[in-house]
């Protein structure tokens, strides 16, 4: 399959496997030995380039993604004036030692620039999370980026007036430049879809594999390094689509395309806060600028981390195929782990969330370390009063049972009562929910943990409902 | 300038990793090359009854165990590990065979098309199980004063348990070698801590002389023990299929799979036995270290040895025995990591200490004060203590930064602080300097120096602490001093980058040559100085008593460790870690500081994310993902301070440092954990899990 798109400022036009991943790409077909291979699962970090600016992870991206997109590397990024900053400051603060983690480290360090000229440093510790090291203990890596930042702002008087404008945040790199969008790319067997109409006529039409940001999809079907990922279907490559990359609030809801990035909805201002909470805790910076909402549905993990909070909200799934659009709440949406309802001919276009905030929200996710953490066990709590009376609340579990754990006759059972009379309720919410969760002993956690964590879990929400004000 | 040794300077190789230009193994372009695939064993033990291989196309080749021209062994201090496997498999992930050739799509569709058919055998899994069937490699014992008679006399007697998980190295750049067969030569290049190492593993596996063997080092991108023997594994095995196949053979580890086979950090328990007299004081002690070694011997008895040395920590006992096991198990084999078997033992008997004062109702850093080991006192081996141990003075200033009075004292729920003593026996242990004999040249042509060593860089710094040493002592700019890359024909055997002696013994060599060269420096001449390591005449040690001077010199270290725990979901969070160290004198303050943080931060890992366990004899975590080093949003804030304290015998007086700062962090975690939740805790890593289950009782 032909692919067109910009390297390090230069136009390329391939033919390739659309499947292949972007790393192999970089580092077989062009020698840009800079970029690494430390895990090929996005978790090490040694591979992050900036595609369209942003950094993202190259073992997770297939080359079908990169159509009309600009990627730089190392290679090019280290012709420039920011770099040179970056690399004095590296050496003073000490922030190399074997120097594999480094060139990711660097690039992680353009993205956020991009962004964020004058960035503190849990912005910074944000913007390396995806990036491990385990020579330096990371604190010498934070201040050359510190240091970097402070010379910029003396060195490069651009630098500040450019200040931080939410709109451009994600705007491109200095050094890329992107390319003309509409591709002219003959839709050969249904790869490619420029519309979400072309899209739903290849669905109808072929059995192919959907794929969007790709994060999931690409680990999953894994190969060894330099062998491709191994799907059994062809793939239809939507996480370009412009229909499906919007963020609408329309009468009070907000939808949400499914391929919306896990970034795009933290830099939108109509997401309720404590869902943007829950985001910012999920994988790393780099694989939420690939990410999508959709996706993580999609997926239908016990362990989605969006899902919860979908179930608390009644997220409506609006799915689409070629002759039909129909609307269903997320519940009846998925019905086992990693099953849903969707039809081979549709696609998921949006997902609809009341834009609303509650007068309490209560989100809490164990798991086993801050960055990149695989969820546990996971909770949203979310309620609403009138006339100091509970008007209305939501609970929902993640990772504990096969499906999020949502009961609304348990959340009836707290309708209509005072902060004071919740206290009556407690212990029978308590005993109801301890049947409905049902985890699993695995290599993250154990089924007792689980459990009791999320008792534990409930008590402070509860303590939390009593205490408020 | 010699003044200055430790005022940092920028490291040497900084420029090329910072800019992706530095090249490693799999960056480096071989004409023609093939690639290689392992095939390894699924079963934890049994049989081989058949391997079913598929029609290969032309040009792609299996390569087993009967290729191997020499012998089927990988060479180091035991060695018992099959270059491919014979008859019978070991442990899951033991190597079988190799598929090689150009296309790796083709590779992997011939590696899932191999079929093996294995006779299954009652497997044994633990320490535990190898304990009932007396699966044991090595056995060590050693005691000093009377101990039977102290413990007869002994006012109290308290017993305990430890115990410690696996580790992972995790350095970022995976296991890899290329190999490369050219006019009757073998040319091996790869990412290593020791090229001599792999060059008389190669000798072994291809029955040739050194003449015909050549290793080059790569730029190696991390490696912190998991470098040190493993490598010569992956060695042998494309040396053999280079030689077979006439073409350079490389093999670049998935991470999985060098999660699954490569070596780790030993699992240990640790039992413990007391006497205390009336004034509650220690009299007399029995240890007993398990270590879990995996299928194969390998270089766990010298492991097992620094493990069993360091059984009285920074105290000083009289009375005692100690006993130590490698068992044997069906599990991947364990090697060297970072400490090499003393942070599991410091681990015990720091956290031993803790609890045993607690239990007597003590102040724990007053009751180890009263034991600390001091100048002129006999180590647990009877040897002697000749520098002056300055930990007394360490806790002052650790006291001081970390403010540790008030808030130890202070009752906060959910929040505590730990503190820990340590150190860590600086070179090889016993005789090993002796019997290596490290040998280095220093070459002076025209106004440059070149360093020829084979111990390589990996990222801890050595390139830059050596130039340093070289450069500082002849009074030239460093940019005048060369280091050669270490390759086998062009360097002397300078020993194994390992033991944290890379610094002190090597650069101790290189710094008494570069004074000779600096007296007979002309400007016009060139000048050759040649050292050979000579072990000082007052070092004692007697190998089968396990009696004397157990290492020449320690560095020591104190650690304050302040952590907050989620009162809901029990994570730890390790808000400071403030630290003491005495590595004689430092060569470079930031480089130095780099090793002490980045060490700390892997003994904070091991203390509290990194869960490693095994299942049926399968590791359950297996990828990144799954097994947890700490990212940046995981750090504590990390505050270093040296004392200085010269060593006569190191170079400007530099002891050891790499592995010391890996010890520290795990029992000062330990005891600030248990101070925040008023639990005792006797085993690592300190889960979330552990944590619910112990502030269940």
């Amino acid at each position: 399959m032909k692919i067109e798109f910009q390297l390090n400022n230069k136009n390329e036009i391939i033919e390739v496997d659309p499947s292949r991943r972007l790393l192999d790409i970089l580092r077989d077909d062009f020698g840009l030995k800079s970029v690494k291979e430390g895990c090929g699962e996005g978790e090490c970090g040694a591979c992050i380039i900036l595609l369209d600016g942003k950094a993202v992870n190259s073992c997770l991206i297939s080359a079908g993604m990169i159509n009309g997109k600009s990627i730089l590397t190392l290679e090019e990024f280290n012709k420039t004036d920011e770099y040179k900053l970056i690399e004095e400051s590296f050496l003073e603060a000490g922030s190399v030692q074997c120097g594999f983690c480094t060139s990711g480290m660097v690039m992680s360090t353009a993205g956020l620039l991009n962004v964020n000229k004058n960035p503190n440093e849990t912005e910074i510790k944000e913007a390396l999370s995806g990036n491990l090291c385990r020579c330096t203990g990371y604190q010498m890596i934070v201040e050359g980026v510190k240091l970097a930042v402070e010379k910029m702002e003396k060195e490069i008087p651009l630098a500040k007036s450019q200040s931080r404008k939410e709109e451009d945040n994600y705007s491109l790199g200095n050094n890329a430049h992107q390319i003309a969008k509409s591709q002219k790319i003959v839709s050969k067997k249904g790869e490619f879809a420029n519309t979400i109409d072309e899209a739903l006529e290849i669905l109808d039409n072929e059995e192919v594999t959907i794929i969007s940001g790709g994060t999931d999809l690409m680990v999953k079907n894994a190969g060894s390094s330099g062998v491709k990922p191994k799907f059994n279907k062809q793939l239809l490559f939507i996480g370009n689509l412009d229909q499906l990359k919007k963020i609408q609030l329309i009468d009070e809801k907000i939808h949400i395309g499914s391929a919306v990035t896990l970034n795009e909805l933290l830099m939108n201002e109509n997401i309720p806060e404590v869902f943007k909470e829950l985001i910012s805790e999920m994988a790393s910076f780099p694989t939420r600028n690939l990410a999508t909402i959709g996706g993580n549905i999609i997926n239908a993990s016990p362990a989605g981390d969006t899902l919860p909070f979908l179930y608390a909200a009644d997220a409506e799934l609006v799915l689409k195929s070629k002759q039909n659009e129909r609307t269903i709440t997320i519940d009846k949406f998925i019905y086992g782990p990693g099953k849903t309802i969707i039809d081979s001919n549709e696609i998921l276009y949006k997902i609809i969330i009341p834009a609303k905030s509650y007068d309490i929200n209560y989100y809490k996710k164990a798991g086993s370390r801050k960055g990149m953490s695989l969820s546990k066990a996971s909770f949203i709590g979310m309620v609403d009063f009138e006339n100091d009376k509970v008007s209305d609340v939501r609970i929902a579990f993640g990772a504990v049972a096969s499906t999020v754990v949502r009961s609304r006759d348990l959340e009836k059972k707290m309708i209509g009562k005072t902060k004071r009379e919740i206290d009556s309720v407690y212990f029978e919410v308590v005993k109801k929910y301890n049947k409905l969760i049902k985890p699993i002993d695995d290599s993250r956690s154990s089924k007792s943990y689980r459990k009791d964590v999320c008792i534990r879990i409930l008590k402070e929400f509860f303590g939390k409902i009593i205490k408020s004000k | 300038m010699e003044n200055n040794i430790s005022k940092a300077i920028y490291r040497v190789d900084g420029k090329g990793k910072i800019s992706g230009k530095a090249k490693y193994i799999d960056d480096v372009k071989f004409k023609d090359l093939y690639y290689a695939k392992t095939v390894r064993s699924e079963i934890p033990k049994g049989k081989i009854l058949s391997i079913k291989i598929p029609n290969l196309p032309k040009n792609y080749f299996v390569i087993d165990k009967n290729d191997v021209p020499g012998i089927n062994r990988m060479r180091t201090v035991v060695s018992d590990h099959p270059i491919f496997a014979e008859n019978e498999v070991h442990y899951v992930g033991q190597p079988i065979l190799l598929v090689v050739g150009a296309d790796r799509e083709i590779i992997s569709k011939i590696v899932n098309e191999i079929k093996i058919e294995y006779e299954e055998k009652k497997p044994i899994l633990s320490i535990k199980e190898a304990v009932n069937n007396k699966a044991i490699f090595t056995e060590y014992n050693y005691s000093k004063g009377d101990p039977t008679k102290a413990f007869q006399e002994a006012e109290t007697i308290i017993e305990e348990k430890y115990q410690t998980g696996y580790q992972e190295h995790i350095y970022i750049e995976p296991q890899g070698i290329v190999a490369e067969f050219k006019d009757d030569k073998m040319h091996i290049f790869g990412s290593m801590q020791c090229p001599f190492f792999i060059e008389g593993a190669i000798q072994d596996v291809l029955g040739w002389k050194t003449d015909q063997i050549r290793v080059t080092h790569s730029t190696t991108g991390g490696a912190f023990g998991g470098k040190e023997e493993f490598p010569s594994l992956l060695a042998g095995q494309v040396a053999v299929a280079s030689l077979k196949t006439k073409h350079p053979v490389k093999i670049i580890y998935d991470r999985n799979e060098d999660i699954i086979s490569s070596t780790k950090r030993h699992p240990s328990i640790i039992h413990y036995k007391i006497g205390l007299d009336k004034n509650k004081n220690i009299t007399a002690l029995i240890v007993d270290v398990n270590f879990n070694a995996g299928a194969f011997s390998g270089l766990s008895p010298v492991v097992l040895q620094r493990g069993i040395f360091s059984a009285t920590g920074v105290y000083n006992f009289h009375n005692l025995k100690v006993t130590g096991k490698n068992y044997k198990t069906n599990t991947v084999p364990c090697g060297a990591y970072r400490g090499f078997g003393a942070p599991q033992v410091i681990f015990a008997i720091e956290m031993l200490m803790t609890n045993i004062a607690k239990r007597l109702k003590i102040n724990v850093l007053d009751f180890k004060k009263r034991h600390l080991l001091k100048s002129g006192d006999s180590t647990a081996t009877k040897g002697i203590i000749r520098e002056e141990v300055k930990l007394p003075k360490m806790i002052e200033i650790v006291e001081k930064m970390s403010n540790y009075k008030k808030h130890s004292t202070e009752k906060k729920k959910f929040k505590g602080m730990g503190m820990s003593l340590f150190l860590h026996g600086c070179g090889f242990t016993g005789k090993g300097e002796n019997d290596i004999k490290g040998k280095i040249i220093l070459q002076k042509k025209g106004n440059q120096v070149s360093i020829n060593v084979s111990s390589v860089e990996m990222g801890q710094g050595a390139e830059t602490a050596l130039r340093k040493i070289v450069s500082y002592t002849l009074s030239i700019p460093i940019e005048q001093v060369i280091y050669e890359i270490p390759d086998t024909k062009k360097v002397p055997d300078s020993g194994p980058t390992v033991a944290s002696r890379t610094t002190m013994i090597v650069g101790g060599l290189l710094k008494s040559a570069s004074v000779e060269l600096k007296e007979k420096w002309e400007k016009q001449k060139d000048i050759t100085v040649t050292r050979i390591y000579k072990h000082p005449d007052f070092l004692k040690w007697d190998d089968d008593k396990f009696e004397g001077d157990a290492y020449p010199v320690y560095s020591y270290g104190v650690n304050v460790a302040e952590v907050e725990i989620d009162p809901v979901t029990f994570e730890i969070d390790v808000k400071n870690m403030w630290a003491v160290y005495d590595v004689g004198t430092v060569i470079d303050e930031r480089a130095l500081r780099g090793q002490m943080e980045g060490g700390m931060l892997q003994g904070i890992g091991w203390a509290t994310t990194e869960v490693m366990n095994s299942s049926k004899g399968k590791l359950v975590q297996k990828n990144m993902t799954d097994y947890k080093i700490p990212t940046v949003k995981d750090i504590p804030k990390f505050q270093s301070e040296f004392v200085k304290n010269p060593y006569e015998f190191g170079p400007f007086g530099a002891k050891c440092a790499g592995e010391l700062p890996l010890t520290g962090p795990p029992p000062a975690i330990a005891e600030a954990v248990s101070n925040a939740l008023s639990i005792t805790i006797k085993k690592i890593p300190i889960t979330s899990e552990y944590l619910m289950e112990a502030m269940k009782k």
